[in-house]
């Protein structure tokens, strides 16, 4: 009589699990830097425009650079540095609606980068509305605010390169067996736990993101409205720099919050929209 | 017990503390061992027309002492204005005290003695210290009250009205400004007086609009103690609001008016009914003030002058008073007096050898009790010794314009010296290193060569290549399966048969060469297919009778026909090795077996439940 370990024979066993780690090493690699062929490089009209901006910027005329810099945005490219660069050029112009919107913009891309929130919170200082808002509790709060340095798109990658990791690992446990199970019998219960504390990160990440404001006020006075036209009463008054959470939209209305209570509308060319967080790479 | 048990009890408690309070109060004061008769006067120099407010405190007196008997003081007019009883009971013990308040309104000047206070009780009489007034003249302009106002600062609030005469009106508002002629930032004092004639009877006063003071900053002093005062012959009683104005703008400025509203008797509706509720609204308005305030002068002003106004004094301190080589200590200087004092500019620091200034702020403290502003404010310099030795610093300046003497002041501090430490082994400072302070903030600078960073906002994402990150996912669940199928084979050795009896027969078959001798394809035919049956069978067929045979593939569920065909094959087989059959067309036989292998194979796969090979 035979038996069942003659019937799988070592070399397929052996091409099995070699196919598995190339696979997952490239894999891997793809899923942590992205296809680099796939990122086009902007054509030499783009190059030249941000080359204009920053000789504008230099030259003390921050108007003409921030008004160069939307043109690149316009056309459809952008990076943390581009919008840093037009917080900057807004701030100098005197904008700080707009400086306020462009550095968060460039924070949410770039979250751990420190003159991104220098810049930030210079802005922010010189904004009239201080919000009293409620905070979520302590440990939610402490959580967020350790992830408050990453972006989605960074907790999507710790997810992405553990599943490659933890598939790795399966294959050679499964696959290949033999000595290397002892290893990965112990490496397996690591990545488990790593597992759970990355999904809990990424829900983690979806609250801090659905929570954060959507926009904000780049009006020097915008008179919150009890409803989507002039006429209705004004509740309470914003001004530029502040940061709100948007509602509904109303022709050219929007509604904006700050609370449960303090919710109303405002003329939609007094705000600046926030992109919405990327989470693919 | 009753619902009401509770309340009853304490209800008799209440009775009896009131009770043992009553008897303790008619029978004097429990414990109190001798009557006190203390009398108080809340200043002792008034000006002519002001008034002294005079306090008769009895204490520990029976309820037969009478009244206490104030004399009359020449110069003085004495009004009553009314009395206080105070009674506490601590520990059980009752005592129990009264005042009366009474006005006394100056009438000339000169020095006055109020005579003793007397009081009689149970036939004793108790008695005051006599007590010395002084009466100024109206004409010296001196306060009314101990604090003397700043120069210029006319009189103080609470002081007498400078009205002389009502021209007979009985309910009228004055504004009245210390001074109608000022320098920029000097301090006035506006008061807004409502006079009323003593025999007039107002209920209330409401919509108190205080005078409009654009171009100026106002403190305000609030309202003053009411007076009372003799006008023309007529006794008024005055109450009085106080403010102190600093102007902020030189050309003539107009202040007020100021009104408000008094509800007095409706004479008009006369009868059996009236009462205080028939009353009519008068609106008492004051008249608007003209104050002309001048600039600064240019002439004398000292390079330092950094726009104060006022009177004032310096000082400065060390804090800690001993210096160590790069460890830091405060430096206040201390500006006090009378005056703006939020607006007191900073000094003109000098430049000072040796140490390190960082500018750490300054504080304010105003005090506005004495009828006017007055108050410091500090200027604090962080200082960091570079080196140590004896230190001495050039003294602090500072300039303001006294308005009163209407020219320019500068003060100097005295030199300052210091005594440095040499620096702690290790400390900054020491190796001659330095701190590091910020001396102003901005945002950072714009990034250049960006071009290369940037990206296609829309086409963000994995552009296409996300199926790449199925293959862990599909590799793994393969693993799975491998894993799964191998441990399914270890612990079912007659599935692991039957998943490679296939394999095996057909190598077998095929390993034949169909020109060999047809005994040798015949042994190998029937080797093949009974090797085959047996690892499905999971049973030896060998040796088997064909009857078993056909009983065990027919109980399998295999196909008729193919078990007919298997029989056939069998049987062929024994006939070419044992028997005297011919040939026939081996390798028909050979291919038909190798056919046959695999359609008994697949037909039983069919017809297998449980687990497929």
């Amino acid at each position: 009589m035979r038996t069942a370990r003659r019937a799988a024979p070592r070399g397929l066993r052996t091409f099995l699990a070699a196919a598995l780690v190339s696979a997952q090493a490239g894999g891997l690699l793809l899923g942590a830097v992205g296809p680099a062929e796939a990122a086009p490089q902007p054509p030499q009209g783009v190059v030249e425009a941000v080359r204009q901006a920053e000789e504008a910027y230099a030259a003390g005329r921050p108007e003409q650079a921030a008004e160069i810099y939307r043109g690149v945005l316009a056309a459809g490219w952008g990076s943390a540095d581009l919008y840093y660069n037009l917080g900057c050029a807004s701030f100098k112009a005197g904008q700080i609606g707009w400086a306020a919107g462009f550095f968060e913009e460039a924070r949410r891309l770039a979250p751990r980068d420190a003159d991104i929130r220098h810049n930030l919170r210079i802005v922010l200082a010189q904004k009239r509305d201080r919000v009293q808002e409620e905070g979520p509790s302590w440990l939610l709060g402490l959580l967020t605010g350790l992830l408050d340095s990453y972006a989605p798109v960074d907790v999507v990658h710790w997810l992405v390169a553990l599943v490659w990791v933890v598939c790795l690992v399966a294959g050679v446990h499964w696959g290949i067996g033999g000595r290397a199970r002892a290893v990965t019998r112990r490496v397996l219960p690591v990545l488990a736990v790593l597992g759970v504390l990355a999904v809990a990160a990424l829900g983690l990440k979806a609250y801090q993101v659905a929570s954060a404001p959507s926009g904000v006020i780049v009006a020097a006075e915008a008179q919150v409205l009890t409803g989507p036209r002039v006429g209705e009463t004004v509740q309470f008054v914003l001004h530029e720099g502040t940061f709100v959470h948007l509602g509904r939209t109303a022709g050219a209305w929007r509604e904006v919050w700050l609370s449960e209570q303090m919710r109303g509308w405002v003329p939609g060319e007094s705000l600046m929209v926030l992109h919405p967080a990327r989470w693919l790479p | 017990m009753s619902r009401g048990g509770a309340p009853s009890r304490a209800r008799a408690g209440l009775l009896v503390v009131l009770a043992l309070g009553a008897a303790g109060w008619a029978s004097g004061p429990a414990g109190a061992d001798e009557p006190s008769l203390q009398v108080q006067v809340d200043r002792q120099e008034v000006p002519e027309g002001g008034s002294i407010s005079l306090t008769v405190t009895l204490e520990g007196f029976s309820r037969q002492a009478g009244d206490p008997e104030v004399p009359r003081v020449d110069g003085f007019e004495i009004y009553g204005r009314g009395s206080s009883t105070n009674i506490t009971l601590i520990n059980g013990k009752l005592s129990s005290s009264t005042s009366q308040s009474y006005q006394l309104v100056a009438q000339r000047a000169g020095t006055y003695v109020l005579p003793p206070v007397k009081v009689q009780d149970k036939g004793r009489v108790y008695q005051s210290e006599p007590i010395t007034l002084r009466v100024l003249p109206a004409a010296s302009g001196q306060p009314g009250r101990s604090a003397a106002p700043a120069p210029g600062a006319g009189r103080a609030p609470g002081a007498a009205p400078s009205a002389q005469r009502s021209d007979g009106r009985s309910l009228y508002a004055e504004l009245e400004a210390s001074k109608t002629e000022v320098y920029l930032d000097e301090q006035i004092v506006l008061r807004f007086f409502l006079y009323q004639r003593a025999d007039v009877t107002v209920y209330e006063l409401s919509d108190f609009s205080p005078p409009a003071t654009e171009g100026f900053w106002r403190e305000d002093l609030g309202q003053q103690a009411e007076q009372r005062v003799r006008l023309g012959g007529d006794l008024y009683i005055v109450r009085e609001v106080a403010w102190v104005l600093f102007p902020t703008k030189t050309g003539d400025l107009v202040i007020g008016p100021g009104s408000v509203v008094a509800h007095v008797p409706d004479r008009t509706r006369r009868g059996f009914f009236t009462s205080m509720f028939d009353r009519r609204l008068v609106e008492v308005a004051t008249k608007s003030l003209r104050v002309r305030v001048k600039p600064l002068p240019a002439a004398g002003r000292p390079p330092d002058f950094t726009g104060t106004v006022g009177q004032y004094e310096i000082s400065a301190a060390f804090d800690p008073p001993q210096a160590r080589q790069g460890e830091a200590l405060a430096l206040t200087l201390r500006v006090r007096g009378s005056g703006h004092i939020q607006t007191i500019g900073a000094p003109l620091w000098p430049a000072w050898e040796g140490l390190r200034v960082f500018d750490s702020g300054e504080a304010v403290s105003v005090n506005k009790a004495a009828g006017r502003v007055e108050g410091e404010k500090t200027f604090t310099q962080v200082l960091v010794p570079t080196r140590s030795g004896p230190l001495t610093l050039e003294p602090i300046r500072f300039s303001y314009f006294d308005p009163a003497r209407e020219r320019y002041v500068s003060l100097s501090t005295p030199p300052l010296t210091l005594d440095v430490q040499p620096a702690a082994s290790g400390a900054p400072g020491s190796a001659g290193s330095s701190y590091v302070v910020p001396v102003g903030e901005d945002i950072f600078y714009i990034r250049q060569d960006l071009a290369g960073g940037l990206r296609r906002l829309s086409g963000q994402g994995l552009r296409g290549v996300w199926f790449v990150h199925l293959i862990p996912l599909i590799a793994a669940a393969g693993a799975l399966w491998w894993h799964g199928r191998r441990s399914a084979l270890a612990r079912d050795p007659a599935l692991a048969r039957r998943a490679q009896g296939l394999k095996r027969a057909q190598e077998k078959l095929k390993a034949l060469d169909p020109a060999a001798p047809a005994a040798q394809v015949a042994s190998a035919v029937a080797e093949a297919l009974e090797g085959f049956l047996s690892d499905w069978l999971d049973a030896e067929v060998r040796g088997m009778r064909r009857a078993d045979l056909e009983a065990e593939l027919r109980a399998a569920h295999a196909p008729g026909d193919l078990v007919d065909e298997v029989l056939g094959q069998l049987a062929w087989a024994d006939d070419v090795r044992f028997g005297a059959g011919g040939r026939g067309d081996v390798a028909a036989r050979l291919a038909g077996a190798t056919r046959l292998v695999g359609e008994l194979d697949a037909a039983l796969r069919k017809v297998t439940t449980g687990v497929a090979p």
